[in-house]
Parts: C-alpha cells; structure tokens; sequence
C-alpha cells in the first residue's frame, strides 16, 4: 500500500495542554512512528507557533518528506496555515492532510485518556491512509475573454454595462427593440427622489453612447449560446435577419419583467373599458394635458384603486389562468407607485374622489413617506383581508364592494366612474438563454439565484449574473444596486487573463465508460455531456470542469465505476474508514 | 500621487462591511476592516435562523465571516474605531484609527479559552447574548466568533492574574495600552449598521423582564444562546402565550422614526415559526398594522405562518403593563373586525424594535457625510450610484443607508465594491460632484 | 452476553459545509460522546454508493452516523437522492443481518452541537440494543 520512496513526517500538537493533558500525544508519536512510511513522528508543544512551522520546513528539506501531516485543532483553524508550509517547502499543497485532535478528541473525551489516545491513533493511521493517495493537483486554468456581456438594454443592462465598461473593459449590450431605456420609459417619476423618469434614462443613455467601450446592438435578439465561464458564445441576430457571432467571458442577464394583464372579469377587466391597470393610467396621464379626466369618453369624478391585482395569490381564494402557475409572490413595488399616482391624480385633478383597496400597504424603508401623502391628498383606504377579494360590478357606475378591515368589518361599497388595477409583475416569457445555458427559474417563474441569501445576484452557472427585475421584483433603487454588484462580480473575473477552477471535479476514465449516460440524469449542473471519444470512437461521458460543483452525485450512478471526484476517491476514503477501524496495540 | 497603506477603509465589520472587503479583495484592492466589538460578523452572526430559507444564521454567516478575515488582500482588526480624517489634495484620506487594547497577543493567542475557566468574574453579555446570558471577564467570546481568540475587558477585571497563570502560550499582557494608528487610504466605506430603538416608556422602558427585543429573542432560538430554548427571562417558566408586537419603533414619528424599518415582519414572523417549534404548546400572536413580506418568496413564508396557526392581528398596541405574575398586559387598539379596544395578556411579549443607524450625527463630526432626512447616511445619487455620500471617495454600504435586510445588505456591498474600485481608478469624481442634484439622483 | 455494556464503533460522515464544524462545536463547547467515534469528512455524503457502506459494516463498524446539510446542503437535490439510497442500503443491511437502527441519516448545522451529541448518543445506545450478537463477540 504504501510506496517504499514515501516519506511521511507526522506532527502531533499539545496545543499547550488542550491536547497532551487528555492524550498522551507523546504515545501517539511513538506508536505512529512504527507506522509503515511514516519517517518522522513527533510531538510538540505549538505546532503552529514559528518554531513548529520551520521545524516542518526544515524536516522537508533536510529528510526529503514527501508527505506531511498535522494532528493539532481543527482544520477550520489551521489547515490552510500548514498547507502554506507545505507548499513553500516544495510539496504540493493539495497532498497536505490535518488531523483534528482538539475539537473532535481531547476536548470530547476529557475523562478517558486511554481511550482518547487510542482515537487519536486510530485517526492519523485514517489520515496515512488517505495522504498516500492523494494526487498532486493543481487548480485547473481557463482563458477569460476580456469582454462582458449584458442582455437587456433597461435601466439595470444600461447600469450594469456603464460599471463594467468605465474599467475600460469593453461590453456588449444586446437589446430586443429599437431603443434603450426598458420599461422605465413608460413611467412619470420615479420615487423616492421625484425625477422624471425620462431626464433619468436619457442622462444613462448618453453615457451609455458616450462610453467607447460599450457596443449597443438594437433590435437584437440572441439566438443560441453555448460555452462557459471565460469564454461564452452568443449567437445574434438583428432586425430578424443578420447574424453574427460574439464571444464574451461573462454575462449579465437583465432581461426585466412583463405587467400582469389580467384575465377578462377580474374586477370587470375586458368588460368594461373603464377598468384598466395601473400601467395604463400612467401611461395616459404621461401625456394628459385637460383639465378634467376623460377617458374613454367618460368624464371621470372618481376612482377606485385595487391592489394586488395577480399578486400574492393564494390556492382555492384566487383564480388564474387556465394552465397559469399560482403567483404567490408580492410584486413589492406596487403599494407604492399606486399611491404615488394616487397623489399625482389628485395635484391634477383636486376634485377627483379616490378610494384605495388594499390588503396590506407595503410602503417598506423611506417610502413609507407616500403613505402620509395619501393621508394628506385625502384619498380614502380600505383594507380587505387576505382572504376577501373586492366585487366588482359592472354598471352606469362601477361598484366595488369588500368588508374594511378598518372599520371592524362593516361592508363597504364604493361608486365610481373608473377602476384602476394595481397589477403585478410578473417574469418574461423565458428567455432563449434560459434554455441554452440550463439557468434555474424559481418557484415564482423569476431566475434563479446560485443561494437566496449569500448569492443573490449570481446564477448557479459561473460567470453569469443577474441584474434587475429578472431576478424579481425591484423598484428602480434596487436595479441600481443590483446591477452594480453584477458588475463588480464581473469586472473581478475580467481583468483576470486567466480564471482558476478548482480541481476536486468529476473524472470519467474512459475505458471503462460505456456512455449509458447515467451520470449524466444525476448531475443537477448539466455539467455532463456524451462525447466521441478521439482513440475508440465510442460514446463516453465528459465533464465540463467550470459547471461541476463537486458535489459527488454523479458518483454513485456510475454501474462501471468509470466517474470519480478526483480528491475525494470513495475508494481512497474506504481505504481510511478501514485503516482507522485496525486494532491499536497500546 | 501618495503611497497608500490601504486603498480603502471599511468601517464596520458585520455582514455589509464583510461583503465589500471580499470583493474589494477580490478585485485586487488592499483593503482595511475595521470592528468595534472583538468579533467580525455584526449583527448576523447573533442570528438563529434566517428568512425565508431558516437557514441556520451562523452557518452562513461564518463562511462569509472567514473568506473576509483570511482573504490575502483584506486586514482586519477588532475592537479597532475611526476617529478622524483629513481629506489630502489628491483625494486620498489620512485616517486615525483607536486601536483599542485586547490585553491579549493575538499571535500567540491559541484559542483554547482556558483563561474563561479560570477567570473568577462572571460578566453579563451585553453584546452577543444581549444580556440574557453571562460571560467571563476574559476569554474568546462566543463559540463562532473570528478572530477565534480571547479578549480581555478590562473594566470587569479584578487584576487576579489567575488567566495569565494557566495561559499556555503567555499571550496575556496586561500593560497593553490603547493606541492611535495612522493609514493613508483612497477610499472609505461606511458599513456601520444599525441599532435598535430604545424600548418606549409606554412599553415599559425596559423596565419589564418579560418584555424583551427582536434581537434577545434571537439569542432565545439559538442553538448558541444562552437558554437553548425559549424560557421567559423573569422565571425561566416556558411560555404559554408569546405576543410579537410590530412597528414597536417605527412607523412613528413621535420617537423621530418615521419610516418603516422594512426587516421586522419577516423576522417576526420567522420567530413565531421558530418558537411554535421550541415553545410547542405555546399560542403566538403578532399584532401588526400592515405585514409587509415584500421580498421574493417572503409572502408565501406569511402564508405558512399563517397555515401554522400563528394568529395575525390587526391592531396597535398602546401601553403594554406588567402583571404581579411578571405577565405582560398589552392594551391594544384593534383595527379588525372584533372591536374597539382590547385588554390581552401574555407570558412572553417580543418588541419588533425600529432599526436605527449607528452612524449618527456624532459620528458625522469627525466624518461630516450628510444625513438624509431619517438621519441615515445620504446616498446622493440614489437611483444610479448607490453608495455613493456628499464627500467625494466617503460610500457607504448596507443599513448605514437605511433598513436593509440580509440579502439587500449582501447586494449593496458587492455593488459598493464595484463603486469603490471605480473611484480607485479615477471614475466616478464627476458623479459625486454633478451639481444638479434633482435632475438625476 | 450483555449488549449494554459494548461500545459500539460509529463512523461519522461530516459535511465540509455544516456537520464538520457542528461536530467541532460540540467540542468548544466540551460536550462528551463515545470514544469509539471516528469521523471522515466529505463535501457530501451522496457521493456514497449502496455498495460503500456495506464494505463499511464489512470493515467492523456497527453503526453509521450520516451528519449530513440536510436540506440546507449547498449542492441541488443531494439530500433525497441520499435519502433514497439509505432505504436501499437498509434493506441490504438486512439481509446481512443487520439492524436497521443501525445506520441513521440527520442534518447537523455548524452550530447544532446540542443536538448532534444528543443524537448521537441515543444512536449509540440504539445500535448496542439492536445490532447483532456475533459483532460483539469479537
């Protein structure tokens, strides 16, 4: 088992008493010292103190170690610690092995120091086991493009290509229509700070087109993508006709969010043209110059708000669509851009009776502000409950009708000339890329994120982020700010030549392959593919290094035992479950 | 230009700060991490669980706790504090950090808390266990903490000796002094965080044992807290009745909290979930105006809340008084459908307190960023240039800007790294300087 | 021969992500749990086939103690796959003779030492009632 030109030095820590006052460490280095391989077993007072680091060193060097391992704390403590020694003396560092003796041994087994000596043996003899083994590696290399790109030319694509091109990295900004700005074109003012939404988005463009390291592809869609992290494909095709190809090394997906039409009857909607969505009422008071509020030929006196239109929706309360998923999410944004518009409809017309339907006003951080406003504007707010759904009635005058849960519950019921539908946003029809790059799309039908709480803004895949409300719903603060972070998640990869992978990734030996493909419906990462192999011809399973995420399941899925994570050997680890298991002679 | 010893200053080291010194790091910039307590990880590391996933908190904080502290670009330094600048012509800063003293040497320290043992003074944790848990006057302080090394405070020391006697690495130096250290750095990063509001006098004033934070009911659910499992701080009795009452310090202007502080329905709701799962055959109840689970995937965390049988009541409470029991009576104002005013009592009553910057107008003298009008640090250009304040090269991260929760927290301080490293490369000046502020903020 | 008085021989499988350092925090904390404990860690346990931990009960071990992320794991879907192979591993432990207490699947968080010892312990004692006679008589 072990290789006659194998020298192991074995280091075993008092820790100042943490250790040898419950383990005779001084035995183990005896009995470990008999140890086929093993050339030097010591113990020491600090193994981590500077005369124990350059005692490793110096042993290296003087005995010609090809292996070396500390038995001390825990490795969360001191791994990396000695790993550097190793690595400075000249071994590679992916060799080096730690055994805990601290947290997982003396301090556990304080009463019983025979016993936990023992353990203590039987732990390094494991770690002997395992260190023969390991392989020399070293992180695997890949050329990065020094290029991003950005789908998706809204406020969030344009954020997000500025913060990356301003490093003087050049990006390619890919938009579907014949401008740039997104949906944010279609709004007044954007709260909190009251600028016009249009002043906004120019001031971005003309960055934007005064950036040369931003390349603006209008009318562009993009058609087919392959490859990964360093080197992406994205086929392109413009105005429905010419293609081309661009090769960037990542990618910022900014593809934003759709309105929620809602179906005909919610709320009377399609059945009278005076119930239309929050959306439209914007988009009509953009360009309203009158005095008075017509709209579809009626002279409007009062409106009705309903919140929550397609939002929060719960099982057996809301109806959908035929084949439609549920949208149990809170679109986030809306509280406030209704009673933002709210406000506005009574500065432009004070005689205007507002009644505001709401189920909870979600008027979060600063922005609780446009709730006062309301207060102060007069418009009138009732509250229904989660599991009420205002009735709409369709008549000379719209009725709506709900029980206040501000009122202690009485029913109440509003008379008016138009209904406005707070609507939700929802995700974009799945774009392309979605498909080709196999990104996960959540619960909710948003894009998925690598860890909801930690990476947030990075996709499971590497190198791919996402910035706005294609990730979920985002006011335009929150597109900012996330389409910063993906820039700077970006920008550490690009002004990289090169990207390290680390090397614990799935191997195929193709000789005992056969190509069933079973590994391949195990790995959540789509990390492996079915190739021709160059030598035989035959099919054989490849795994794609920068999608493997180490986590073993393709392991066991393997009948020929053809795939193995390479450092993690479940062989190798077998060998050092039954090492450890050996009776010790004391 | 000048050399720098940093090419930027992080101010604070909880979960915002950590991820700006990451990705700074990552970026290739030298960074300086500054903590004012003898821990990184602020206030997430206190957590038990997190919302909506109930991840547990510290398993996801640590990761990010030790990338930072062990990140070759990235120095960190605890119980350290800013004490000024001076802005030089080259837009550079000239800062003066308060090195407060550890009176342990934090190289030999090996973190084997023998000195707690032997220590003889019991201290009340008034920091990670938010004074529902004791600790020594000496030793590493909690389980997760980082650096995982004993620290000494000084004012609790009977001077016994007996922790330097059974030191094993002698690390424990007593003629430690507090020192001012000076760095030249090229950018600075406000990642102070918040504090709770005080608890109101109508609520007790603190007075009340029964009546506890947000954040002592973390340290209540946590594996690490000091009770392992919820029991009433006046009696250690297990609570039969827990009230959650919300926007207990926001949403009011009388306390100078207007604004809605954004994190406490979710984390309310979380705890009711977690206590119906320690406390079994405890009723919970949340009395709230508006549960404003706003974030992705927060409402349907509401939904199950509600499923669980947690009761929401629409209603604000407004005196709480304390029974000869130690039992909590709260007068509640209810909005819903069964009357006017209540009297309830409960065994157990959580505050949701209002989030506040720790950044305040004190700070600001030494380092005059201007305040917006909820006395968070102002964020200038607020929809395109998060982060950035009113001195060019001064960005703030994280709740110093408002109420944040963990994920918003986590976003702003990659965003403000990216920020930063374009201001270290000569961008962005013009943006901190455009005069005219409404046109495109 | 009396179960209650042999130690059974546990081999533990720790996560990189949650249960290695939970087990390290029992350790902080000086809880105590047999000695006859031996622990190997992974980034995470599916990497075990149902063949694996039948050469582990072949090696000598009684009991096998999965401290896995559970669904907290940071890798997608890891958990019921495992879960679904230790039903198949149970039905072949039996037919070699063995108990089914005799191996347990758990989650154990960085901090959940409380719970990982109480647990563990109770495994423990649960493989000394039920596992076979002839291991003991080694």
């Amino acid at each position: 088992m072990i290789k006659k030109e194998e020298k192991l030095g074995i280091y075993v820590c008092h820790c100042g008493g943490n250790i040898s006052d419950y383990v005779d460490t001084d035995k183990v280095a005896e009995i470990i010292g008999k140890e086929p391989g093993v050339h030097i077993s010591k113990a020491f007072m600090f193994m981590c103190s500077d005369a124990g680091q350059n005692m490793i060193t110096d042993d290296i060097k003087a005995e010609g170690l090809t292996h070396v391992i500390v038995a001390s704390c825990s490795p969360n403590l001191h791994h990396m610690t000695f790993q550097k020694v190793v690595s400075e003396a000249g071994i590679n560092p992916y060799t080096y092995r730690h055994v805990n003796l601290r947290e997982q041994v003396s301090w556990v087994h304080t009463d019983d120091e025979e016993a936990a000596t023992e353990k203590s043996i039987r732990l390094i003899r494991g770690a002997i086991a395992a260190v023969v083994k390991l392989r020399d590696l070293s992180a695997i290399q890949k050329n990065m493009i020094g290029a991003g790109g950005i789908i998706g030319g809204g406020i969030a694509g344009l954020n997000a290509a500025l913060d990356i091109a301003n490093h003087g990295i050049p990006v390619h900004l890919i938009e579907r229509t014949s401008i740039l700005g997104g949906q944010t074109l279609n709004l007044d003012k954007l709260y909190p700070t009251e600028v016009s939404a249009h002043k906004f988005v120019d001031d971005l463009i003309e960055r934007v087109n005064a950036n040369k390291y931003i390349f603006v592809y209008l009318n562009t869609e993009v058609v087919n993508t392959t490859g990964t992290i360093g080197d992406f494909t994205l086929q392109l095709q413009t105005n429905g006709k010419e293609t081309q190809e661009i090769h960037v090394g990542t990618l910022t997906i900014a593809t934003g969010f759709d309105n929620y039409i809602p179906m005909k009857g919610e709320y009377g909607y399609g059945e009278s043209e005076h119930v239309i969505t929050l959306p439209d009422l914007i988009l009509t008071l953009n360009s309203y110059k009158a005095e008075k509020l017509v709209i579809n030929g009626k002279e409007i006196s009062s409106v009705g708000m309903i919140h929550c239109v397609g939002s929060r929706q719960i099982d057996e309360i809301h109806q959908i669509r035929e084949g439609a998923k549920l949208n149990t999410n809170c679109s986030k944004i809306c509280c406030t851009a209704a009673l933002q518009q709210a406000v506005r409809l009574k500065q432009m017309f004070p005689y205007l009776k507002i009644v505001d339907f709401y189920r909870d006003i979600r008027t979060y951080g600063e922005k609780e502000i446009y709730l006062d406003q309301v207060a102060k504007a007069k418009v009138t707010l009732v509250k229904f409950g989660d599991e009420e759904i205002p009735q709409v009635e369709i008549g000379e005058k719209l009725k709506i009708s709900t029980i206040d849960e501000l009122t202690y519950g009485i029913r109440v019921q509003a008379k008016v000339d138009l209904i406005v539908l707070v609507t939700a946003i929802v995700p974009r029809e799945k774009p392309a890329i979605v498909e080709d790059l196999s990104l996960a799309i959540g619960e909710n039908g948003f894009l998925a994120e690598a860890h909801v709480k930690l990476q947030p803004i990075e996709s499971p895949v590497d190198g791919i982020f996402y910035a706005g409300t294609a990730q979920g719903p985002k006011d335009v603060k929150e597109c900012a700010m996330s389409a910063a972070a993906t820039s700077a998640k970006a920008v550490m990869l690009l002004k990289k030549d090169i990207v390290e992978i680390i090397p614990f990734i799935a191997e195929v030996n193709t000789e005992l392959c056969d190509g069933n493909g079973d590994c391949i419906t195990q790995c959540e990462y789509h990390a492996i593919t079915l190739v021709d192999d160059c030598d035989t011809g035959k099919k054989v399973a490849c795994v794609t290094a920068e999608l493997c995420v180490s986590c073993g399941a393709c392991i066991p899925a393997c009948s020929k035992k053809a795939i193995t994570l390479i450092g993690y050997d479940t062989n190798d680890i077998l060998g050092e479950v039954r090492a450890m298991i050996k009776e010790v002679d004391m | 230009m000048t050399e720098l010893d940093y090419d930027a200053l992080i101010i604070g080291g909880g979960i915002g700060g950590i991820q700006t010194a990451i990705d700074l790091g990552d970026m290739g910039h030298k960074v300086l991490m500054i903590e004012r307590r003898v821990s990184t990880g602020g206030a997430m590391i206190q957590l038990s669980k997190v919302f909506p996933t109930l991840d547990c908190g510290s398993c996801i904080t640590t990761p990010k706790m030790s990338s930072a502290f062990n990140h070759a670009m990235v120095t960190t330094k605890t119980m350290a504090e800013f004490q000024s600048f001076t802005e030089q012509s080259d837009d550079t800063f000239e800062v003066e950090i308060l090195q407060r003293s550890r009176f342990v040497d934090l190289d030999a320290c090996s973190g084997c808390n023998e000195c707690a043992d032997a220590c003889p003074v019991i201290v009340l944790d008034e920091g990670y266990d938010e004074s529902l848990g004791y600790t020594k006057a000496v030793g590493v302080p909690f389980a997760t903490a980082l650096p995982q090394k004993a620290a000494l405070d000084i004012d609790n020391c009977i001077y016994c000796g007996k922790c330097a006697n059974v030191c094993p690495t002698d690390a424990i130096h007593f003629e430690m002094r507090d020192e001012i250290q000076k760095f030249k750095v090229g950018a600075i990063i406000i990642a102070t965080g918040f504090y709770q509001t005080p608890i109101k006098e109508n609520y007790g004033g603190g007075r009340f044992k029964n009546v506890i934070t947000g954040l002592q009911m973390e340290r209540l659910l946590s594996p690490t807290g000091p009770t392992l499992g919820i029991f009433r701080p006046s009696d250690s009795k297990i609570p039969w009745s827990i009230a959650f009452v919300q926007c207990a310090g926001s949403r009011d202007k009388s306390i100078g909290v207007p604004y809605c502080s954004s994190i406490c329905c979710m984390f309310a709701i979380k705890q009711a979930i977690l206590a119906s799962a320690s406390a079994v055959m405890a009723e919970i109840t949340i009395y709230n105006i508006d549960i404003r689970a706003f974030g992705k995937g927060y409402d349907v965390f509401y939904e199950t809340a509600r499923n669980m049988g947690i009761n929401f009541v629409k209603g604000k409470v407004a005196l709480i008084e304390e029974l000869e029991n130690k039992d909590t009576r709260l007068h509640i104002e209810v909005l819903g459908r069964d009357g006017n005013k209540k009297l309830v009592e409960h065994d157990l009553t959580v505050l949701s307190m209002g989030v506040v910057p720790q950044w305040d107008e004190h700070m600001s003298k030494e380092l005059p960023v201007a305040l917006n009008s909820n006395k968070f640090v102002d964020e200038i250009r607020l929809l395109s240039d998060p982060g950035i304040t009113s001195i060019p090269g001064v960005f703030a991260v994280g709740t110093a800007t408002g109420p944040k929760d963990i994920v918003d927290t986590i976003v702003s301080g990659s965003a403000i790294a990216g920020k930063v490293s374009l201001w270290l490369k000569g961008e962005l000046r013009d943006r901190f300087l455009m005069k005219e502020l409404q046109v495109v903020m | 021969m009396n179960n209650n008085e042999y130690e059974p021989r546990i081999l533990i499988i720790t996560t990189d992500a949650c249960s290695y350092p939970g087990v390290d925090n029992a350790g902080q904390k000086h809880l105590h749990y047999s000695t006859k404990t031996y622990t190997i860690r992974t980034l995470d346990p599916v990497i075990f086939d149902v063949d694996w931990y039948i050469e582990v009960f072949k090696a000598g071990y009684d009991g096998i103690y999965i401290a896995s992320c559970g669904t907290d794991s940071p890798y997608i879907g890891t958990f019921e796959k495992i879960s679904k192979r230790i039903e198949i591993v149970i039905k072949e432990m039996k037919k070699m003779g063995l108990h089914f207490s005799q191996i347990k699947l758990t989650a154990v968080c960085t901090v959940c030492a409380d719970h990982f010892v109480r647990e563990l312990k109770a495994f423990t004692k649960d493989v000394a009632k039920n596992m076979p006679v002839k291991v003991i008589a080694q």
